[in-house]
């Protein structure tokens, strides 16, 4: 299996951020709060692929908190999406270090509804979170944030080439694993990438 | 060459329409607050999840730091004791007779009025269930957030008091900055000298500032009561700094009531941002701009 698309490629517009962070670095909590608006459903994506979807809205304080406390120690101001996400992600893992032992999580409750959107919803998120990171990150920023591809390139730090691989190439699993019928467009679109990259 | 599942853009395919409806309600709408769990469909699933945390030997939990309470009058309680500091989940509760301050480390405090029951549910967020705060926070814009019956209050950088009566209904005033008030399917901006009421089952109402012509106020009450008649009466009401209120109306109202609201704010503010079409077609993005190029005349 191709390996998904990752951060290796940086987007062009990732600078755009810059004196946002600058003024978010010199006390400005207004621009900190510019951050969070543009920052939020990309923060809130990467912790629902790893937590219950019922913390990911209160972690994703936490997670900003959490980059206020350090943003000192950001060293390079265009590189923000990415750094954030970083915090997201240890954020997560650290939330359920802490939640081991505990039981009775899921938004999987709803797997009881069975046949109804709710369970046809948990199933769904269930699959993309089994998926590998990359692609279950975008995914879940395209299909639950309802980001655009250039809006997560520019978030992410990622090429819109890259973004576009990890969508297709992650629906094309997602349909696997899901029984979906296969879509000729995740295959011309993974080929095109391809040749691409 | 379109593709939808990249942008949007193009003939949908069905199976990611599918799944982006299915998945929607997950969606991050700020701090807007989560629909209230159905309990008793839940049970049996609860006392296996009570039953199986009682047999673990040890529950971990994030490190959060207490929040600080000081006596300011009275003897404020936490879980029913008098206390120096307010833990994860617990309540804070003052009686007739008690005032307490609430020191947020690095956020901010809120001073916390007679006949007040105010919990703990995160680390960043508060329940308020009856009573009033009054906040002053120092924190970024949309870290700190108050939880109401009937919405959120999320702190976009301000001081405001928010108050909860029995019953649900939740009035907000805001003194410097901005406070959002949240709640699924709408979300309402009050500004500093504004104020707002949320009622159960309604939502936010629409911000009205409050030194606004009384013909205004009542009209905007009477459309947030559903009397889409009372539209002209507000906007023949309002002065330039009201636009605040008749933005908040143009997503409410239909027609020719969103018309005349559209055009009274182009005669009342600034150039708009975009053709007055688009604004009338009052879709999220284009408020959210025609508020940033109206709010200059909002202080």
């Amino acid at each position: 299996m191709a390996e998904p698309a990752g951060m290796r490629h940086q987007h062009d517009d990732r600078g755009a951020d810059a004196p946002l962070v600058a003024a978010a670095r010199r006390g400005d909590r207004f621009a900190f709060g510019a951050l969070h608006a543009r920052y939020g459903k990309m923060v809130h994506a990467i912790l629902l692929g790893r937590v219950p979807a019922r913390d990911a809205a209160d972690l994703v304080q936490d997670v900003f908190l959490r980059a206020l406390e350090r943003i000192a120690s950001l060293r390079d101001d265009a590189a923000f999406g990415g750094w954030l996400a970083q915090i997201a992600r240890h954020r997560a893992a650290d939330h359920l270090r802490a939640r081991r032992g505990e039981s009775g999580l899921p938004e999987d409750l709803a797997a009881r509804d069975a046949g109804t959107g709710r369970a046809e919803a948990a199933q769904a998120l269930a699959a993309i979170r089994a998926l590998p990171d990359a692609y279950c990150e975008t995914l879940l920023m395209r299909l639950v944030e309802g980001m655009t591809g250039d809006e997560i390139a520019a978030r992410t730090g990622l090429t819109p080439g890259s973004v576009r691989v990890n969508l297709h190439r992650g629906m094309r699993l997602l349909r696997e694993r899901l029984g979906l019928p296969a879509s000729l467009a995740d295959e011309a679109k993974d080929e095109v990438e391809e040749v691409d990259e | 060459m379109s593709d939808y599942l990249y942008d949007g853009k193009g003939p949908p395919d069905p199976e990611v329409a599918r799944l982006e409806e299915l998945l929607a309600p997950m969606r991050y709408r700020g701090a807007a607050p989560r629909p209230r769990a159905r309990r008793w469909p839940f049970y049996a699933a609860a006392a296996a999840t009570a039953a199986m945390a009682a047999a673990a030997p040890i529950v971990l939990r994030p490190r959060v730091e207490p929040w600080a309470v000081e006596d300011v009058a009275g003897t404020p309680t936490c879980g029913g004791a008098p206390c120096r500091a307010l833990p994860l989940e617990q309540w804070l509760e003052t009686d007739g007779a008690s005032r307490a301050r609430l020191t947020v480390a690095k956020l901010g405090r809120m001073d916390v009025e007679p006949g007040t029951r105010v919990r703990r549910k995160a680390a960043h967020r508060l329940e308020l269930a009856v009573g009033a705060i009054s906040a002053r926070v120092s924190a970024p814009p949309r870290l700190l957030v108050v939880d109401t019956p009937t919405a959120a209050a999320v702190d976009l950088g301000c001081a405001y008091r928010l108050m909860v009566a029995e019953g649900g209904a939740t009035h907000l005033e805001v003194t410097w900055g901005w406070v959002s008030l949240e709640a699924p399917g709408r979300s309402v901006y009050v500004p500093a000298g504004a104020e707002a009421w949320t009622t159960p089952g309604a939502g936010p109402g629409t911000p009205v500032f409050l030194d606004a012509p009384a013909a205004l106020r009542e009209a905007v009450a009477r459309v947030d009561a559903g009397d889409a008649a009372a539209v002209a009466a507000a906007v023949a009401a309002a002065r330039a700094r009201d636009t605040l209120s008749l933005l908040h109306l143009v997503p409410r109202v239909a027609g020719d009531a969103r018309v005349a609201v559209v055009d009274r704010i182009l005669a009342l503010g600034p150039p708009p941002p975009l053709p007055r079409e688009r604004l009338l077609a009052a879709d999220a993005a284009a408020l959210d701009r025609w508020r940033e190029t109206l709010a200059p005349s909002w202080y």
